[in-house]
């Protein structure tokens, strides 16, 4: 029964991810791709590292992937936000020359 | 018996998707109109290969690579806020 929950989230995790990959090909402008990478590749990977907690059932597991989810909630955003400050400071730079 | 299974070709389809998942980001790589959109693509691929190092502790039971992604994780974030800062200084002057 464990086997089957493990296998729906890999499953599940993974198409999310493809759908992400989708988004970053697709999506017009640079904050919308931003958009797709950011959170919907954070809920893909969640969904992973909770397959591989059923799946180990492993205390040291369990902490490793709370820091591992801790550091791509917190520290990604932050990342992707000094990107945006750069495009805007880029874009201001085009507009100012022309 | 017959739950491994499904979980062994759960693991292989998964394996697959990801693998092809990683295309778009590279199209994205080679053809994004400026610097921050490449930034972005390689942080996409670094989350993919995450993502199959994730996939493989369950392909193979070595609970080692979870350490792997830790590591990865932290470089992965903090790399991508140093290249913006390095954009960001060269975009000042």
């Amino acid at each position: 029964m464990i086997d089957l929950i493990i296998a729906l989230l890999i499953l599940l995790g993974s198409v999310v991810i493809f759908i992400a990959g989708i988004g970053i090909l697709r999506f017009p402008n640079l904050l919308a791709r931003m958009h797709a990478v950011t959170k919907v590749s954070s809920f893909g990977l969640l969904l992973l590292l909770m397959a591989i907690n059923l799946f180990a059932l492993n205390w040291g597991v369990f902490i490793k992937s709370i820091i591992i989810f801790f550091v791509l909630i917190n520290l990604s955003p932050m990342a992707s936000f000094m990107l945006a400050k750069v495009s805007k400071q880029i874009d201001e730079k085009r507009t100012n020359t022309e | 018996m017959n739950t491994e299974i499904i979980l062994d070709w759960a693991v292989y389809v998964s394996l697959g998707i990801l693998t092809i998942s990683m295309f778009w980001p590279f199209v994205r790589l080679f053809t994004g109109p400026s610097m921050p959109d490449r930034v972005v693509a390689l942080d996409q691929i670094t989350l993919i290969i995450v993502a199959i190092i994730l996939v493989d502790v369950i392909y193979s039971g070595e609970l080692v690579f979870v350490d792997i992604v830790l590591v990865i994780s932290f470089i992965l974030t903090l790399g991508t806020m140093i290249i913006s800062k390095f954009l960001f200084k060269s975009a000042k002057k």
